[in-house]
């Protein structure tokens, strides 16, 4: 498996990838914080965007939860690409050759793709903070606490947020398993995520509860209105397992026939 | 080669021949899907040592018989060994094998170097391997550059450099000289006796027959999923009908002698200052009977079938 991890490692560290994935959560996050903070006016604290809310220790962690999603979807997206592509180019018949341990193959190529994704997580966070801390002063938004009693949140939101890409990644790479092309994956995976989960949700309030997307975004905002932590964080992993159990099992059964 | 024993015209489900040295050797290999079987009962036999082609019209099976010996597919009912290592566990065999099919697969955007290091990498070859291998295809000034930019033909350089990384004993190649140009080929065909040579067997799939029939030793055949040959290439054209060219003093000549290759049994026709015969067998009884028609032959040539005819005869079912 560690053969099969830095193998892929060797496909992700190139300057494209970088670009196109980092740099898309990068984008993602800077603009989470230029809108949010564009938006923060005078208000009290219990409002989402005021300078007040923002000035709150948990402040920065408030905004990294607004451009959350949008880097779940990223992280679907990566890893469904990375892992289709190889049916797509054709390369999974060379690297099963190489290695015909399957699940050996599949695991280390996911996990390398589950790291490159958390660390383009942390990555984007920090120059996300950074530049939150260059632009708060200017809207009038108290950054101390952000780096003294808020840093445990920040951390355990960016760590939240980190596990929940992962999490989306393995959805990624078993729509990717299931389908055998990049955009069909990704289309699928978007449309689940956004538009199917969203009506159902709105058309039965309770059915987010057992959504997998839904407890994804609850595991990120620490619990929220859907789900609880622990519930979102339990039920969430859970789906998790399931994805990567069934991604497994198809992967060791099918022939490679493209 | 090891070994010249020939398998001539092997009955599908035959038992394979146990007295060859084989590198590969299945029985029954049977793929089917959805109920068609796509490879039916194939008892495949590839001698150690040999170069062998392994030929069929579109669709007869060849891909997916490839894909079952790597490992990619799995046979609907059969067996088989591959270097003494049975086909259901291909860990046991595959480190020693290195395979091109169904063309070169690499990643577009990563250079030829990256995409070699990506399968080293994975198979616990060294870098300084892949450097040895862009050297046997000459491609190690161009290992820098993106596989995009490659042309077919240095794609294919690249798929063939990807299967040696193992230092392999058994190379597949499935089609290798797809889109090369003329030098191309004929610096693949010495490529491949070079592996022979070394001890490599190497097992080509390939459209251009009048290729195999240059560089092959062996030659399996296989027809609608079914083997319909497999033995030493010669033998194959050997027992293919030869034919005769003739030629005459005059072009007078040439229909006299194609009425008497007609009366002694034979197909013939006039084409531009020859006479065609399909039988070569009458040609001691040509000459006679030419002579007492007063007709001097000028020229008398046995014409062997080439691979190609022979490889059609087997497909049309002429041959016995």
């Amino acid at each position: 498996m560690t053969r099969a991890f830095r193998s892929e490692w060797l496909k992700l560290r190139r300057p494209g990838m970088l670009l196109g994935g980092l740099g898309g959560m990068l984008a993602f996050s800077v603009l989470a914080v230029i809108l949010t903070m564009a938006r923060a006016s005078a208000g009290p604290a219990n409002e989402s965007v005021s300078i007040a809310r923002l000035s709150q220790p948990d402040g920065f962690a408030s905004i990294l939860e607004r451009g959350s999603d949008f880097l779940g979807i990223f992280a679907l997206g990566i890893v469904a690409v990375a892992t289709a592509q190889e049916y797509s180019h054709g390369t999974l018949r060379s690297l099963l050759v190489r290695e015909p341990r399957r699940i050996r193959l599949l695991a280390g190529k996911t996990l390398a793709n589950l790291v490159y994704v958390c660390g383009s997580v942390v990555v984007a966070s920090v120059v996300a903070l950074l530049l939150a801390l260059v632009i708060a002063p200017g809207k009038g938004i108290t950054t101390s606490g952000w780096l003294g009693s808020g840093l445990g949140s920040t951390a355990s939101t960016i760590g939240n947020m980190a596990l929940a890409s992962a999490g989306f990644g393995v959805f990624g790479a078993l729509l990717a398993l299931v389908v055998r092309a990049p955009a069909p994956a990704v289309i699928g995976g978007v449309a689940w995520i956004i538009p199917a989960e969203n009506l159902l949700t709105r058309a039965w309030p309770n059915v987010g509860h057992w959504l997998p997307g839904q407890q994804l975004s609850a595991v990120v905002a620490g619990g929220n209105t859907v789900s609880g932590y622990t519930w979102a964080l339990a039920l969430g992993l859970s789906f998790v397992a399931v994805a990567a159990a069934a991604s497994g099992a198809l992967f060791r059964v099918r022939d490679v026939s493209v | 080669m090891t070994t010249s024993t020939a398998l001539p015209l092997a009955p599908p489900g035959a038992a394979p021949r146990a007295d060859v040295d084989a590198a590969i050797r299945t029985r029954r290999l049977t793929k089917a899907y959805a109920g068609r079987r796509v490879v039916d009962g194939v008892d495949l036999v590839v001698p150690r040592g040999s170069i062998s082609g392994f030929v069929g019209p579109n669709g007869a099976g060849k891909t997916t018989t490839l894909r079952m010996l790597l490992g990619l597919v799995r046979p609907s009912d059969g067996g088989g060994e591959v270097l003494g290592g049975s086909l259901d566990h291909p860990l046991g065999y595959l480190p020693r094998v290195g395979a091109l099919i169904e063309g070169p697969a690499f990643y577009p955007n990563l250079s030829g170097r990256a995409n070699l290091r990506v399968l080293a990498t994975l198979g616990g070859f060294s870098r300084a391997r892949v450097e040895e291998v862009l050297e046997v295809v000459e491609l190690r000034d161009r290992g820098a550059d993106q596989y995009r930019t490659y042309s077919l033909g240095m794609k294919q350089r690249l798929g063939v450099a990807a299967a040696l990384l193992p230092q392999p004993e058994l190379l597949v190649l499935d089609e290798p000289t797809n889109g090369l140009d003329p030098n191309g080929i004929i610096e693949t065909r010495a490529l491949l006796r070079r592996f022979r040579d070394e001890g490599m067997t190497v097992f080509v799939s390939s459209h251009l027959l009048a290729e195999l029939e240059q560089v092959a030793d062996w030659l399996v055949l296989i027809d609608r999923g079914r083997l319909a040959y497999q033995g030493p290439i010669g033998d194959l054209m050997g027992s293919s009908r030869s034919s005769l060219l003739v030629a005459g003093e005059s072009p007078d000549d040439l229909e006299v002698i194609a009425a008497v290759a007609r009366r002694l049994g034979s197909g013939a026709r006039v084409v531009d200052r020859h006479v065609h015969i399909d039988d070569a067998t009458i040609a001691a009884q040509l000459n006679r009977a030419a002579m007492k028609a007063g007709v001097t032959l000028t020229e008398l040539t046995v014409q062997r079938a080439t691979l190609e005819e022979s490889f059609l005869a087997v497909t049309r079912g002429e041959q016995s």
